[in-house]
């Protein structure tokens, strides 16, 4: 991502260290920056952002933030720093747009405004000088108002020509729905894109046609020209998965599809939308008609939660309390501080009689329907306790507690008679660790002998607080669990952006960096107090070489891929490497054409070498020995004197100047070895001198 | 020449990484070159589908099941794990395949050695120490280790980690010369925190173990080591270059 130092300027009051410093606290602290350079009045960091924060960190904002965490310098302007974006309050449904999505999976979202009476024309020159800065072309002003918006927070933005759409009554529809067999559509690019029921589409819902290729590219028909008066935003939220897959498609990877592919948030639109419409109105003019906004599933905050032993346990440091909440204030995280055992009792009682629905989802459902393992997983983690959504994995995940150590704030596991709801497998947690005894259900105990928890029993169907060995759920109980551990935890409210942040190890990093990875202390591993097992194809192939390299041997390692072979590839770069090789033949041919036409050179009587890698069939791979001599004579005796060396028979009528053996077969007629032949490091290093491709052309001229 | 012992320098780096971990009690394993996507990709939490995906270019396998070539060392990790039980401890050297146009620094197929610690109380301090351990030990020479902040999917934290320079830096200084691009440092190879969902797909709680895995290219060691200027010369079967060694 190209960065332009002035943009992220522009995010602070305080002025920013140099461009090559913050390259050093970005490299040091978040992302690799791979090169900085002066481009007009600007300097631009080009800057390495990874998948794992690629979906709010591909934006001006995203790195902005990230600066101000680490060089602990407040941003005074964050476009996103309001919990809910400021359009809310000013502006009216819209009358003359309607939007409908036909799938609220593939399209999570849709915010759109309509802006009309606005004046197409060149952007101003702060606009240009920015998205020229990071390579961007200047299109017009409207367009250059989206383009910006999205560099800036990350949103990717389009801009439709409302008066190119059909009117119906006075009113316009968008409709995002799936392509059609036959369906396609021009582009902004002016290419042709086929798309089909695989591709969703924004769509002229009066009209019928495409519009735009939703997540990747607008249509060509509906786009801004100097003579468009009335505009419709979009800013949408598409599944990361469909844009991908689209994109890939029709080989037509944007800024936008970058995004999209990587879940920016469901709740970034918003934001897009009332951005996006303040620039157009300073630099176009125009009137908010009104907006939009198709958000069905709506989302919980995610909360996570750490305490200071597991961070110190994972990092090896020796962090105090006060420094994570220094480093947690710098990465602005809202947090509480709180202590588990009571917490959750305390907050698993406000719910008492909330409705049970079966299978209720922790992020969208809860606090407002539970299932029995939904309601203590949402418990926990409001207390900062992950836990696996399922009963049974929860089960398998907890520390396993003994009936008279049971106290408040562990969970009571217990098997029913419906065979439907019990499980005997952990089933996305530890896949295949086995639960003989079964586990159906699961609730808080509470202390004093109470349970709490999310019954699914008809005559119920709420969240129940009542006596454990009177309770019918919990007939048969197979367990306790315990799942923290004493001692208070931080509970992060994670800022809506940062949908990497779940699980306690994704605090730890981030308290790690912050503190900066530079501060922890090398340690060394402790004694395991036994030897490591002898690995035996290694240990016979080490006696294999040595035999051989005593004798006059040269090891070569050849190519795998070649251009035939049993096993073919599906897509290779080169036409004599598209398959792997059946055996080390064509390898070992090659290695002594060349060789011995260089035997001079080398200074060899004879070229002698061998390889010992791994061969492909049919059947599948096997760990192939393959010498290769120029005299015949001598072959045989050494292949005795293998044989004896290795203690194994090998064959020995071979023809032809190349033996192969199926390495493993040899293996496993061997004993297991008990101890490996280790010899010292030496202490003088090879230095390489490197030689010329064309040894007698040159020594002609020596 | 004819009578003097040669050693292929891959073969040499990795009986020398052998010596070295062995002494610090890891095991040795190896792998399958050809994976499924399961080993390969999905239970080292780079699901289908996601940009993650992208950061290796895989060559797929022709065949009634989908398989890919390797793209990495770190399959071994996952079988490793699901056959033996914490505390483990565990290196894995093998070749493995990149669908890249080569050229003096890239190879479609090269080297790699994989290192894997877990137990109750491995941390990052651990690897900073087994690290400085086996590059000083491997290079001949003492040197300090730093860590960069970096993404693999299969750890976390993920780390990028530097050595000073093996050539112009002395006990922390560093005068800056041409192998480390005046910078004092050179970018080695990337590690991490085995992640929580890369041992629990493996079958060990992460509730009680964690462990650190770092994989490392044998070529650019090498080169580094020797001062050899092309990693096609590793695979090339020509003696004028084996036989220096």
């Amino acid at each position: 991502m190209i960065v332009s130092y002035s943009w992220l300027q522009s995010f602070f009051d305080e002025k920013l260290p140099s461009a090559h410093e913050l390259g050093d606290t970005l490299t040091f602290g978040a992302f690799e920056v791979e090169s900085i350079k002066e481009n007009g009045n600007d300097t631009v960091l080009d800057i390495d952002v990874l998948p794992n924060r690629a979906h709010d960190c591909l934006s001006h904002r995203g790195i902005a933030k990230e600066i101000s965490s680490l060089l602990d310098i407040p941003i005074t302007n964050d476009p996103l720093g309001s919990s809910t974006p400021k359009w809310i309050s000013g502006w009216n449904d819209s009358n003359i747009l309607d939007v409908t999505v036909e799938d609220s999976k593939l399209c999570r979202r849709f915010c759109s405004a309509v802006i009309e009476g606005v004046e197409v024309g060149d952007s101003p020159e702060w606009l240009v000088k920015y998205l020229e800065s990071i390579g961007q072309k200047t299109i017009n002003n409207i367009v250059d108002a989206t383009n910006f918006v999205m560099f800036n927070i990350g949103q990717p933005l389009h801009a439709f020509d409302r008066d190119t759409l059909q009117q119906i009554d006075g009113a316009y529809n968008i409709t995002v729905r799936l392509g059609r067999d036959g369906e396609s559509i021009k582009a902004l690019d002016g290419e042709e894109y086929e798309v089909g029921k695989n591709n969703l589409l924004i769509t002229d819902g009066n009209g019928g046609g495409a519009i735009g290729i939703a997540g990747v590219k607008g249509g060509a028909s509906s786009e801004i020209t100097k003579n468009t008066k009335n505009i419709i935003i979009e800013s949408a939220n598409f599944d990361p998965v469909h844009v991908r897959k689209t994109a890939r498609q029709l080989k037509l990877r944007t800024d936008a599809s970058a995004r999209f592919e990587n879940e920016p948030s469901v709740l970034l639109p918003p934001f897009g939308v009332t951005e996006v419409v303040a620039l157009i109105q300073k630099i176009a003019g125009g009137m908010v008609e009104g907006y939009v906004d198709v958000f069905p599933h709506k989302q919980n905050p995610y909360k996570a939660g750490v305490s200071l032993g597991e961070v110190n346990n994972v990092l090896g440091t020796e962090i105090s309390d006060i420094q994570i909440k220094s480093i947690l204030d710098r990465l602005y995280f809202d947090y509480e501080y709180v202590e588990p055992q009571k917490d959750i009792c305390a907050l698993a009682q406000t719910f008492e009689g909330v409705s049970y629905t079966f299978g209720a989802s922790v992020t969208k459902d809860a606090p407002n329907t539970f299932d029995c393992s939904s309601f203590v997983a949402y418990v926990f983690a409001q207390n900062g306790v992950w836990l696996p959504r399922m009963s049974v994995d929860q089960y398998v995940y907890g520390a396993e507690i003994k009936e008279k150590d049971l106290r408040a704030g562990d969970v009571v596991f217990s098997v029913g008679n419906n065979k439907k709801t019990t499980h005997y497998e952990s089933k996305d947690f530890i896949q295949g660790i086995e639960v003989p005894e079964g586990v159906s259900h699961c609730g808080i105990y509470l202390g004093d002998g109470k349970v709490i928890h999310a019954s699914g029993k008809e005559s119920r169907g709420v969240v129940v607080n009542e006596e454990l060995k009177e309770s019918s759920d919990f007939n048969t109980v197979v367990g306790y669990r315990r799942f923290f551990d004493d001692g208070k935890r931080y509970v992060v409210t994670v800022p809506f952006e940062r949908g990497d942040i779940r699980m306690p190890i994704d605090l730890i990093e981030e308290i790690g960096r912050v503190y900066g990875y530079i501060h922890i202390e090398s340690k060394q591993l402790d004694d395991l107090g036994k030897n490591p097992a002898v690995h035996k194809t290694f240990f016979y192939a080490e006696k294999v070489r040595r035999f051989l390299s005593g004798r006059g041997f040269s090891e070569v390692y050849t190519y795998s891929l070649v251009d035939r072979g049993e096993i073919a590839l599906l897509n290779s770069l080169a036409s004599d490497k598209d398959h792997l090789r059946a055996s080390l033949e064509s390898g070992l041919t090659a290695s002594m054409k060349l060789n011995i036409k260089n035997r001079e050179l080398l200074g060899v009587e004879e070229v002698r070498i061998f390889e010992v890698g791994k061969v492909f069939g049919k059947y599948g791979e096997h760990t192939s020995l393959g010498i290769a001599v120029e005299n015949l004579e001598n072959y045989k005796e050494l292949l005795l004197e293998l044989s004896s060396h290795l203690g194994v028979e090998l064959p020995s009528d071979v023809e032809g100047n190349i033996f192969e053996i199926n390495f493993d077969e040899i293996v496993k007629k061997l004993p297991p070895p008990v101890e490996y032949e280790i010899d010292k490091l030496k202490k003088d290093t090879v230095v390489y001198k490197s030689f010329s491709l064309y040894p007698l052309l040159i020594s002609k001229f020596l | 020449m004819n009578d003097k012992i040669h050693i292929h320098p891959l073969t040499t780096l990795i009986r020398d990484a052998h010596a070295i971990f062995h002494d610090m009690g890891f095991d040795l394993a190896e792998g399958p070159e050809i994976e499924s996507e399961r080993y390969n990709f999905d239970l080292l939490n780079v699901p289908k589908d996601h940009p993650a995906r992208d950061m290796q270019d895989t060559f797929f396998v022709a065949g009634t099941e989908k398989k890919v070539l390797r793209t990495h060392t770190s399959p071994v990790q996952i079988r490793y794990m699901e056959t033996h039980k914490p505390p483990l401890r565990v290196i894995v050297p093998g070749k493995v395949f990149r669908n890249e146009a080569t050229d003096r620094t890239h190879e479609a197929q090269f080297y790699q050695i994989e290192g894997l610690a877990i137990d109750t109380d491995i941390t990052l301090g651990h690897l900073k120490g087994v690290l400085q351990t086996f590059i000083s030990t491997l290079m001949g020479k003492e040197v300090s280790v730093r860590f960069r902040p970096s993404f693999f999917p299969f750890v976390e934290p993920g780390v990028e980690v530097d050595v000073s320079c093996f050539k112009c830096s002395n006990n922390g200084l560093s005068a800056g010369c041409s192998l480390c691009k005046q910078t004092g440092w050179i970018e080695l190879l990337g590690a991490g925190m085995v992640h929580p969902k890369v041992l629990a797909g493996a079958g060990i709680n992460p509730k009680v173990y964690q462990g650190f895995a770092f994989g490392v290219g044998l070529e650019r060691l090498g080169m580094l080591k020797y001062g050899i200027d092309d990693a096609r010369l590793f695979a090339s079967g020509d003696l004028r270059f084996i036989n220096q060694f």
